[in-house]
């Protein structure tokens, strides 16, 4: 047996991840790249005697060093040095595909050409000479159609038989014409006498293009000050005669060469100006019609993730409260009553909390997996750029924000549709401002304590609003300071309309479902842990105890553990805000869950079974906090702590503590300065 | 830098240099049938007029082989292209004339228009436009005199780059001008030199555009399209 690496490299929306699970069926590794937050997939398959892992490498439209996909894309190819590259091209939008493929081919790697969604092209009536295009290009070509599996046979046969076969000198090549050939050899000339490694490593021709395109990342690769000082100079020249930056000249002169080829290779045998793609554009991007087109499917996938996902979220919560019971039941009696609590209030009430959101984490990835494979997503983004360009983010952030109403987990989880990396950061830290439905609970239960009828509605909207407010200025200024930099260039394809598999949308939604349960099996069960213990130890002695009853008991036992004992030692520090300890010690406790502020309170307030419409709560609270103090645990509760499931989540897709931890604390600062100004500047004013 | 040229064409020669523009801007290269059909002349002149053009270093030209133009014949072909424009707009937005008579008209004067009398009727175009007054002006007057329809309601802005196109009209880019990250990745997705690219739409919001180029749909801010400088059809 054999075993070779193939890399699998593509235009975004060509079809790459359809090809790929073509490839690999189920067996794949999803993982990050190295110190980025750009995910890595690996999977394998066996084909003859030979055993071929696949690395799916970022979608990119070009290898340019200005953004990190690209950069990883190129770097793999360059220094893991794949066995054969794949490159997935969309044979119904050629031109720019090859454009790709050109910069991979220089850099004289072992190639195939996946011409993919080639039934798609047939039907646009196209038709292709691949014989001669395969000629042209020096590498073969399959024709495929991956969300139909259709070619998987055909593109493995010439993967083995490319690897097999032996290397030889290109011919025919991307000609950048007189003037710039001329320089090219002369720079290669220079990098003949020095840099030994980094030539034999990267070849002569594809340092030259990329020092002429004064790329960065290879610019700082050659140390030799002569290279350096030869390409200065052919710059200043090419500029001179070219009036243009070279860079830019050699890219036009690609899709010259790409021209050419498909020239003679290439009939189109209808004219077609417009077809059903342009049609439904005309409709969802109206400047009438296109917002409310757009509202209108925001509002189902919400519907459907939290309003269907509601359902089987009852049945796992029946479920968990099933086998919490049960192990209450036959737990025998005086035995180790500690791990019973530690396995039913903390791991089964911790991860049970978080994995019944699964269901609308499924359906919510499908909708999204849905509005991405249709083509909608990037039409939304279109209509939506305007307004979140305006506060620094893109038009893509407007869904994960929209989700954040439900929950913060996964509205951190679809993040991953933003490309750019600050984007994406300054999304992910606003997103608790969305007020999550968890928090829900802990208005339900204030706002009536607190405010007449006529105000409640009115209440409730406000929190919300403030939250969104927040949220728009904290982008702001996250875009301003932290994660400054140029706003994102919005060149982005509008892919043609196309059908979804149910397939390709099963298996996105999976991939993102399982990185869920993996989830709340590993971190988020430590930290429920973590949190158990200290709301249950150190226990009271005996002494303490005797003579309360069960509700009382339990009372003394929370202000006797580490949580209590925190929620008493910051009393001082929450004082100008307004709350006591006990409001302390409730909002520690909802570090676990939000929903778990509501059930500390009634612990503390020793009411039996409490939740958000229990009377005696509402009336114990009236009985100690004025109106103004209702108002500012809303809005602390709001704004301050993610959850433990949110800061998890957040480490995950960012793949840095640091990132989670400055969400947690620059949230709970925040938090707390806007509360004590409206307690301080309300107990003056009112 | 467009408007420096000397004169070297006849009127048919620079008739046939538009054609193999556009058509090359449409289709990455134009056969000898093609331009015949589109002039509407004989395959038999399309050769000879295309001999003279390879002669003059305009175009690359082999019988039966696919015609490109050279950097010349580009930037000649843009000249006369721009000068057709310019005089087009001049006569839609200035003097009010009905789009399908201007641009007869502008099929005629594009050949014996000098550059500079282009270049300054495109700066009167941009004074009236920026003075509103005068617009309102030069149609209250034209009304007076011809109370028939043919002026446009509005009288838009004259387009230099892509952000200044309306929905539906389609040009060639001429060169693409801004920082290196965004011109380079403007370039890679297809914007480049000599392309053609065609309007197809607007965000509700009035930005970013939607633009067909190649064959594909990419969406624009205002911002990014204004560094893509073009001549219009």
């Amino acid at each position: 047996m054999k075993s070779i690496t193939v890399a699998l490299a593509g235009n975004p929306n060509s079809g790459k991840t359809s090809v790929f699970n073509m490839l690999t069926g189920a067996r794949q590794h999803v993982g990050n790249y190295p110190g980025v937050t750009v995910e890595k997939k690996e999977g394998q398959c066996t084909h003859r005697d030979w055993r071929i892992t696949f690395v799916d490498l970022p979608g990119t439209y070009s290898l340019t060093a200005y953004s990190t996909e690209e950069l990883i894309a190129r770097n793999y190819i360059q220094e893991d040095r794949p066995d054969v590259v794949v490159d997935v091209v969309d044979a119904s939008n050629l031109e720019r595909n090859l454009y790709l493929a050109t910069q991979i081919m220089e850099m004289d790697v072992p190639m195939v050409l996946a011409f993919n969604m080639s039934d798609l092209a047939r039907r646009r009536g196209l038709e292709f000479d691949l014989t001669q295009l395969s000629q042209l290009l020096e590498m073969p070509i399959v024709p495929t159609v991956g969300n139909k599996g259709q070619g998987r046979t055909e593109l493995l046969d010439a993967i083995v038989e490319t690897a097999g076969a032996e290397r030889k000198e290109r011919t025919h090549r991307v000609t950048y014409g007189g003037e710039i050939e001329d320089e090219l050899l002369r720079i290669e000339e220079t990098l003949g006498k020095t840099d030994g490694d980094v030539v034999a490593r990267y070849g002569r021709r594809w340092l030259a293009i990329k020092l002429l395109e004064q790329d960065e990342e290879v610019t700082s690769k050659i140390r030799d000050r002569q290279v350096l000082e030869a390409v200065g100079q052919s710059v200043t020249h090419l500029r001179d005669i070219l009036g243009d930056e070279p860079e830019i000249v050699m890219a036009d002169r690609r899709y010259g060469f790409i021209s050419g080829a498909c020239q003679e290779t290439i009939q189109s045998s209808v004219e077609r100006r417009h077809d059903v793609s342009d049609t439904i554009d005309a409709v969802v991007t109206n400047r009438i019609l296109g917002l409310p087109i757009f509202l209108l499917l925001m509002y189902v996938v919400f519907f459907l993730t939290f309003k269907v996902g509601s359902y089987p979220m009852e049945w796992l919560e029946a479920f968990f409260g099933a086998l919490a019971d049960g192990i209450v039941r036959h737990w025998p009696e005086g035995h180790a009553e500690w791990l019973q609590s530690l396995l039913v209030d903390g791991v089964i009430g911790g991860v049970g909390g978080v994995l019944v959101f699964l269901p609308n984490i499924l359906l919510l990835f499908m909708a999204i997996a849905l509005l991405e494979d249709s083509g909608y997503m990037a039409r939304a983004a279109f209509v939506m750029d305007r307004i979140m360009h305006k506060i620094g983010l893109h038009g893509k952030s407007f869904i994960p924000m929209l989700i954040g109403f439900g929950c913060s987990v996964p509205a951190i989880m679809a993040t991953r549709i933003l490309e750019n990396r600050r984007s994406r950061l300054t999304t992910i830290m606003v997103i608790p401002l969305m007020s999550c439905g968890a928090r829900l609970t802990i208005y339900a239960l204030f706002i009536p304590a607190f405010f007449p009828q006529h105000w409640q509605g009115p209440m409730l909207w406000l929190i919300y609003l403030i939250g969104i407010v927040l949220g728009i200025v904290a982008a702001k200024l996250l875009r301003l300071t932290v994660f400054r930099g140029e706003t994102t260039p919005f060149v982005m394809e509008l892919p043609p309309y196309r059908m979804p598999t149910s397939k390709g949308v099963l298996v996105h939604t999976w991939q993102r479902g399982w990185l869920y349960i993996r989830k709340a099996g590993t971190v988020i069960l430590a930290l429920s842990i973590v949190l158990w213990f200290a709301m249950n130890f150190p226990k009271p002695p005996a002494d303490r105890l005797s003579g309360l009853d069960t509700q009382e008991a339990r009372q003394e036992g929370l202000r006797y553990s580490t949580v209590g004992r925190v929620g008493l030692a910051v009393e001082p520090v929450l004082q100008p805000l307004g709350f006591d300890w006990k409001i302390g010690t409730a909002l520690i406790g909802s570090v676990a869950a939000k929903e778990l502020f509501v059930s500390q309170l009634g612990i503390i307030y020793a009411v039996e079974s409490p939740d958000e419409d229990s009377p005696s709560l509402r009336e114990q609270l009236r009985a100690n906090y004025t109106p103004l103090v209702g108002f500012c645990v809303m809005l602390f509760c709001l704004i301050s702590a993610p959850c433990v499931a949110t800061v998890a989540m957040t480490r995950q897709e960012t793949n840095s503590w640091r990132w989670a931890l400055f969400q947690f604390f620059g949230l709970t600062g925040l938090a707390y300065a806007v509360t004590l100004v409206v307690y301080q500047v309300g107990r003056i004013w009112l | 830098m467009i408007f420096e040229s000397t004169r070297s064409l006849s009127a048919s020669l620079e008739d046939y240099l538009q054609a193999i523009f556009w058509t090359v801007a449409a289709k990455g290269a134009a056969r000898a049938k093609d331009i015949a059909r589109q002039l509407g002349v004989k395959a038999s002149s399309v050769t000879g007029a295309l001999q003279t053009l390879a002669e003059k270093k305009f175009v690359h030209y082999q019988p039966y082989e696919a015609i490109t133009l050279t950097a010349e014949g580009f930037d000649e072909a843009a000249r006369v292209a721009q000068r057709h424009f310019i005089v087009r707009e001049f006569f839609v937005r200035v003097l009010g004339l009905d789009e399908a008579v201007a641009d007869k008209e502008a099929c005629r004067m594009e050949h014996c228009v000098g550059d500079d009398v282009a270049e300054r009727l495109a700066t009167l175009m941009e004074f009236v436009k920026a003075h509103p007054e005068m617009q309102s002006g030069v149609s209250q007057l034209l009304a007076e005199r011809d109370h028939s329809d043919g002026m446009p309601a509005s009288v838009r802005r004259g387009p230099v780059t892509v952000a200044d196109l309306r929905s539906g009209q389609k040009a060639v880019i001429v060169a693409v001008r801004s920082g290196a990250a965004l011109a380079r990745r403007l370039v890679d997705m297809g914007l480049g030199r000599g392309a053609l690219v065609e309007v197809e739409g607007v965000a509700p919001t009035g930005d970013p555009i939607r633009v067909k180029i190649r064959g594909y749909q990419l969406a624009l801010r205002r911002t990014e399209a204004a560094a893509i400088s073009v001549v219009g059809k």
